[in-house]
């Protein structure tokens, strides 16, 4: 009886001259079947998409000086930069906006409205938040993962793409997913990052037989 | 009348963005920024890592900290010998660095966040190439020879771009070759 599995896939470092969906098929091509769903690290689909910035390229307001100020330091936005990168994006404005809800919404007990209502500041990844040498850029969230998981599905012929984001703080959410998919239940998939974030170099994992495994367990 | 209580209320107004300004500039003080620090007096003497006919390869091992109260991302390092020409011109000289705890062998800083208190060690290695074919007679008369190590760090505030600078001494160097 077929069971899960997940297949990290080794590729060569892939960079705003790739195309995400020819690179899928080229390393992954031979592994994907129609019972399984592929999945590809939305960092990497940002830089694919040429998402990301250097900040030295950046021109920092006050803003975020202001607000980096506030932020745990885990978090990108801790980082002026991080902070400038997401606003670029977003709107300075938007963002103070955003925050001083996300202020008022703690006093509240209400945690994660900040980046609820600022979402390019909850998908940037600061600079090391990627691999070389991508680890001194800043890297947006992919443009139109929906789509791009759409892509994958009808070039791969898998039952199924998605996004997603994944890190070692057993913390997993899918940004975008092809149609027929439930994104809670893949996020609990990869909780234990089989991306990998370091220099392991394995962008996308296959997840073998889903869909036999999902329909048995219905 | 009016105007007195438009003045009034634009006093008022500029007197709670000041405080709110003073507010937040004793909060940044008080929060505070990395201090990533290279304690080159710290750093180990230099060794002979590998030594051929016409080639020898120096080592030492430096450590830094963050002794800051933030976050210090080191984006980038990379060493600068300076030895002119005018100086010494009996041998070509190399020199790269690389965080010794995870050993790289290309020359690449790999950006890393150092929490507070926390640190590495840089091993600096420097590449001697003798001019004439003989490393040990082109080493003779060798001068001291300042080593700037660059990094930018980056915390709670704006890059900074920083140097430190370790010398390797005529005599450390002679005191090596011959171990």
């Amino acid at each position: 009886m077929a069971e899960l599995e997940l297949l990290p896939i080794p590729t060569r470092i892939l960079t705003n001259k790739d195309d995400i969906v020819e690179a899928i098929v080229e390393f992954a091509g031979p592994y994907i079947g129609p019972e399984d769903i592929v999945c590809v690290a939305e960092s990497v689909v940002a830089i694919t998409q040429g998402e990301f910035t250097r900040p030295e390229d950046l021109k920092v307001s006050w803003q975020a000086k202001f607000l980096n100020r506030f932020i745990h330091p885990d978090g990108s936005m801790a980082s002026v930069y991080g902070m400038q990168a997401a606003m670029d994006k977003e709107g300075e404005w938007k963002m103070m906006f955003a925050f001083f809800c996300g202020a008022v919404a703690k006093v509240f007990k209400k945690s994660g409205v900040f980046y609820q209502m600022a979402r390019t500041a909850s998908l940037t990844d600061d600079v090391t938040g990627t691999m070389p040498p991508f680890d001194k850029c800043i890297v947006y969230g992919p443009k139109q993962p929906h789509a791009v998981a759409d892509a994958i599905m009808k070039a791969t012929g898998a039952y199924g793409a998605c996004v997603a984001d994944v890190n070692d703080l057993k913390r997993a959410a899918i940004l975008g997913h092809s149609r027929g998919l439930k994104p809670q239940q893949i996020a609990q998939i990869l909780i234990d990052n089989p991306f990998g974030n370091d220099s392991q170099m394995t962008p996308i994992v296959v997840i073998k037989n889903y869909a036999s495994v999902s329909k048995r367990r219905v | 009348m009016y105007i007195y209580t438009l003045i009034d209320t634009l006093v008022w107004i500029a007197c709670i963005i000041a405080i709110i300004y003073i507010a937040y500039r004793i909060f940044a003080w008080r929060q505070g920024n990395e201090e990533i620090v290279i304690m080159v007096k710290r750093r180990t003497p230099f060794v002979v890592e590998d030594i051929s006919f016409d080639q020898v390869v120096l080592s030492t091992d430096i450590p830094f900290v963050n002794r800051g109260k933030q976050y210090g991302t080191i984006m980038d390092m990379f060493p600068r010998h300076l030895l002119p020409q005018e100086q010494f011109d009996n041998v070509r000289i190399q020199s790269w660095l690389t965080d010794a705890k995870a050993e790289r062998h290309d020359g690449y800083w790999e950006a890393l966040v150092y929490k507070q208190r926390q640190g590495s060690t840089i091993r600096l290695r420097i590449v001697m190439t003798a001019n004439s074919g003989n490393i040990r007679k082109d080493l003779v008369g060798f001068p001291d020879m300042p080593i700037d190590i660059y990094h930018q760090v980056v915390g709670r505030e704006a890059y900074r771009i920083s140097k430190t600078r370790i010398t390797l001494t005529a005599e450390e160097l002679e005191v090596a070759m011959r171990k």
